[in-house]
């Protein structure tokens, strides 16, 4: 098992490589970082822009190459990211808003993917009952919602819902705000500002979830060894705890790794709608700002992203299923 | 009273065409260590009834009826007190043993959880020692350690020992086995059927043996229910069902099911049409429409069961005419038109396929990023084979022996990895490109499963058409040869703009056949062409077949698991094992006198369909599995496995294992096996 597991992260690490080098890459060949000082007035002198652009390691009068070796060579030895042709550092951008969608996205997506499974499972063993119709149903609806609609649609009804109750439950602007009085008061309000983003995610994500959950579990009801167990003697309530929804779960590990690996860049509309600084927003912003830098450190926390989550699902898939672990 | 009792048990589905009346008024009684077989074709409802017993149907059935149990009444019970009796007292065995174990929980827990369930006071210890000990009784070789494997490390006769276990854990009093051996080899079905026996004394359990081999039915059965249409139409001791049918659709089922005991050279009986849709069932006799003595009265009302003799009862109308006629008396024998090419001796014929030291071997590839090769499997490993015009070569093997490779390889007609494949006098290796694809026209397949080898979307029409457009062939000459070629396997010309699920098995593997047969082959290569049809459906394919050959000249391949089936339609017969030929023969030859062990052994794993010799005969019984092509025994591949091997001396033995043998010439034909030690009794 362990052995299976160093053998994965070696391959990842390996890709995750290729894949912030072909980032830097393009990011370095078709960025014009000399485009944010255009256009300035008074204008900036070009030999100024050039000593920025050569002290940021971004100068269109080094090779591509050279200028690569450089990003790659501060990053090993100092953790520097460089920074953005505006001279701001990229480490300190994204250590604020890391945390920001960390914070988000990981509550999201992991409460997202138990209420799918569990939704999902439940509706197949009620499939075409009322409660599976009305599941399909909503979750249908929010599938084709798109998520800044639903987004702003959540805000409308919390807004309602606060002027109802007469106080600010929801609270939807920035990721913080004005601190009360009181013990806990800090994080009381973070976790407001949190609430509704994190039920957009939760919402979307376990929408879909529960489609693919409910077709797995569907599948592995109607097999044979669910008849088995309970020709054994288990109730059927027991058979499909304890037969069918483990075999469901093994496909459900390996989807779930890159649902959370995308959400961190999917979640650039729920980011916005609720103006939350998260990485998101940040990477949209740096491509606009010509951020070469930014752009291939965003693309590497993605990288790393889906790294952990195809790590977290091959531990979840080897330990759901023995075919795995013992390397068949 | 008796141990279990059904009372006019009747099984209705919803569905969206009407009500499927699956099971319609079945009654019996069992004892404490007797069997009861119910047999009967696809849809008879045999299954369905089972599963009704155990309460396993599914929601939307409604059943009702009686099923008593000493005494107490099992329908109507709730999931929870059913989950009580079943495994406990009514143990089940599935059919397809790789899909029957849950994935990820070893075997050892799967057993271990039948017992904790029905006895909570048990320690998890006890039950695993309990589970290790009938693993053991089952035949599973180092059991205590075997208990921790997973079923993917297990093969599948070796699945269904562990099923068999654990419907034996717990001393039940009825053992329903639903087709328990149909998805195994020959040679492990008899492994499997000998541990379910043992099971049965064991426990002293009742068992339902649901099967549609006659052959497994009168080796085990004491009683036997026919089942047709979803209703018993026959129910005696075996003896009566063999030796006296008294309903047409037993003798029917019974004269058309190919023996491997005799060759008759006559094409087997049939058993007209196809079983009758259970959801609009017209009035009568569900029988009548195929039955040659049906009568006016027999499509007014249904016939219910009559007494024949004591404890024999049949549903005819006409009992009377009906009993101690044989197969040929009430069923037309189909005629066989033979062709000029049968008085041919086979030294004369033209050589049509020849194979000459062919190999196929696969690497065996390991990792992920890096593939290195760690191993090679030798599916095919060197045969010698050849085809002459107008002649059946039959192939025969366990699964893993190379039958299926060596099909394709010939199929390819590309130059093989080592050897040589001539087809019509021509090496394939020296072909170009333009003349293989000519010589495609000349070796055409048939498939197994006729379900999946023609596309559910296409007409008839367009899947008949579609080699024939392939190869360019004029739009009014398709439609022309389209239906000439519906009329020669006997389907009706108005069937062309209709799609495959509309035809039932039988039908759809004429259209497979039809479909070879469009560009005129001179070779035809078969892949278990009946294995997937019920025995009824099966001997008309085999008669086409029989009657294609003599009218078009073909050549056939065929693969079959069925011994009998191949003895029958086969001239030649080739015996594989791990990629070898170990015997190959003229059929009667090999069959009435196999020499080499394995031979033997396969043919003696053969139940026949006739309780008296079944029940007598002593058969060989093989041990174990068939050893991994990538990692056969030195010397002889068989060696593992050979029940000669014990008689040996141990000098003897040794040259077993030291050298591989060839084939050998047996007698004055051109019967060879690759044996050592073939002058040996």
């Amino acid at each position: 098992m362990a052995r299976y597991i160093v053998r994965r992260v070696l391959n990842y690490v390996v890709l995750l490589f290729i894949a912030c080098s072909f980032a830097y890459l393009l990011a370095a060949s078709f960025l014009n970082p000399y485009s944010v000082y255009f256009g300035r007035q008074p204008p900036v002198d070009p030999a100024v822009i050039e000593n920025v652009m050569r002290e940021c390691n971004l100068s269109a009068e080094v090779s591509v190459w050279n200028r690569y070796l450089t990003w790659l060579t501060n990053i090993f030895t100092h953790w520097d990211w460089g920074c953005s042709p505006l001279r701001v550092s990229v480490n300190s951008d994204i250590g604020i808003r890391m945390w920001v969608s960390l914070r988000l996205v990981l509550i999201g997506t992991l409460g997202g993917i138990v209420v799918g499974v569990l939704v999902g499972a439940w509706t197949a063993t009620r499939q075409y009952r009322i409660p599976d119709r009305v599941y399909t149903l909503l979750s249908l609806l929010v599938i084709c919602t798109p998520s800044f609609v639903l987004g702003i649609v959540l805000q409308i009804l919390a807004t309602k819902v606060n002027d109802a109750l007469g106080t600010r439950i929801f609270e939807f602007v920035g990721e913080k705000g004005t601190v009360g009085d009181y013990p806990f008061a800090e994080l009381v309000d973070r976790m407001q500002h949190l609430l509704l983003p994190t039920l957009v995610l939760i919402l979307l994500t376990s929408a879909s979830l529960s489609r693919i959950q409910r077709n797995l579990m569907l599948d592995s009801l109607g097999a044979d060894y669910v008849r088995t167990a309970r020709a054994k003697g288990l109730p059927k309530s027991k058979a499909v705890m304890k037969h069918a929804l483990r075999t469901a779960l093994i496909p459900t590990g390996t989807y779930v790794a890159f649902t959370v690996a995308t959400m961190f860049v999917g979640a650039i509309y729920t980011e916005r709608v609720f103006s939350f600084p998260g990485m998101g927003q940040y990477s949209v912003d740096a491509i606009l700002a010509m951020n070469v830098n930014g752009i291939a450190a965003t693309t590497a926390f993605a990288g790393v992203c889906v790294v952990c989550g195809a790590i977290l699902s091959d531990i979840v898939v080897a330990i759901l299923d023995p075919r795995v672990r013992l390397g068949r | 009273m008796s141990l279990l009792s059904v009372r006019d048990l009747q099984v209705t589905f919803p569905s969206e065409a009407g009500d499927v009346l699956a099971v319609r008024g079945v009654s019996f009684d069992l004892e404490r260590g007797r069997t009861l077989a119910l047999v009967g074709e696809s849809g008879s409802g045999k299954s369905v009834t089972s599963l009704a017993i155990m309460g396993l149907h599914p929601d939307s059935a409604t059943v009702s009826g009686s099923v008593t149990l000493d005494g107490v009444e099992l329908l109507g019970k709730s999931d929870a007190e059913m989950s009580k009796i079943r495994g406990n007292r009514i143990a089940m065995v599935f059919q397809d043993p790789l899909s029957a174990l849950t994935p990820v929980y070893s075997v050892g827990d799967q057993i271990a959880e039948t017992i904790l369930i029905h006895n909570p006071e048990t320690s998890k210890r006890a039950a695993w020692e309990r589970a290790v000990e009938l693993l053991d009784i089952v035949g599973i070789p180092d059991a205590a350690e075997r208990a921790r494997a997973f079923p993917f490390e297990f093969s599948g006769g070796m699945r269904q020992r562990v099923v068999i276990a654990m419907a034996m854990a717990n001393h039940p009093d009825v053992i329903i086995a639903d087709e328990p051996t149909t998805a195994l080899d020959v040679t492990i079905q008899a492994q499997v059927l000998e541990v379910l026996q043992r099971a049965q004394a064991e426990t002293g359990a009742a068992m339902i043996l649901i099967t549609h081999d006659l052959g497994v039915v009168a080796g085990y059965a004491d009683e036997v229910t026919v089942m047709y249409a979803g209703r018993p139409v026959e129910q005696g001791s075996s003896d009566d069902i063999f030796y006296q049918p008294a309903m047409p659709y037993t003798i029917g089922l019974l004269g058309t099911v190919p023996r491997l005991d005799h060759k008759s050279g006559e094409p087997l009986p049939i058993l007209e049409g196809n079983p009758p849709d259970v959801v609009h069932l017209p009035p009568g006799c569900p029988f009548a429409p195929r039955c040659p003595l049906a009568a006016p009265e027999c499509h007014t009302a249904e016939p219910v069961l009559r007494p024949v003799t004591a404890g024999h009862s049949a549903a005819c109308v006409k009992l009377a005419e009906v009993v101690g006629k044989g197969h040929s008396e009430i069923f037309p024998l189909p005629a066989l038109e033979r062709t000029a090419l049968a008085g041919v001796p086979r030294a004369e014929r033209d050589t049509v396929l020849e194979l000459v030291g062919l190999h196929k071997h696969f690497p065996l590839l390991k990792g992920a990023l890096y593939r290195r090769q760690v191993g090679v499997v030798k599916a095919v490993d060197g045969i010698d084979l050849e085809l002459k015009t107008g002649e059946t070569l039959g192939l025969v093997g366990e699964s893993g022996s190379g039958k299926s490779t060596t099909l394709l390889e010939i199929l390819e007609l590309l130059a093989p990895q080592a050897g040589r494949i001539v087809v019509l006098g021509r090496d394939t290796a020296t072909l170009t490109k333009k003349e293989r694809r000519a010589m495609r026209k000349d070796v055409q397949v048939v498939f197994q499963d006729p379900m999946a080898a023609v596309d559910p979307r296409m007409t008839v029409f367009d899947i008949i058409a579609e080699p024939l457009q392939a190869f360019g062939w004029k739009k009014a000459d398709v439609e022309a040869r389209v239906y000439e070629l519906l009329q020669l396997v006997g389907l009706r010309a108005d069937y062309v703009d209709r799609f495959p699920q509309h035809f039932s098995g039988g039908q759809r593997q004429r259209i497979g056949i039809a479909r070879a047969l469009a560009l005129n082959p001179s070779i035809l290569v078969l892949d278990e062409p009946v294995s997937a049809l019920d025995v009824s459906i099966q001997a008309g394919v085999i008669n086409l077949l029989e009657a294609l050959q003599h009218q078009l000249h073909l050549s056939y391949v065929i693969v079959a698991h069925d011994l009998a089936v191949i003895r029958h339609i086969s001239d030649r017969v080739a015996v594989m094992y791990l990629g070898s030929i170990v015997e190959v023969g003229e059929v009667n030859t090999v069959y009435d006198a196999p020499a080499h062990p394995y031979t033997q052994a396969l043919i003696s794993a053969i139940p026949i369909p006739d309780p008296n010799v079944e029940k007598a005969r002593r058969r060989i019984v093989l041990e174990g599995d068939l050893p991994s092509p990538s990692d056969p025994p030195p010397g002889c591949k068989f060696s593992s496995r050979c029940p000669k091997l014990a008689l040996l001396s141990e000098s003897q033995q040794a040259k077993c294992h030291a050298t591989l043998p060839v084939l050998e010439q047996i007698g004055s034909g051109d019967h060879q096996a690759a044996c050592h030690f073939l002058k040996l009794p």
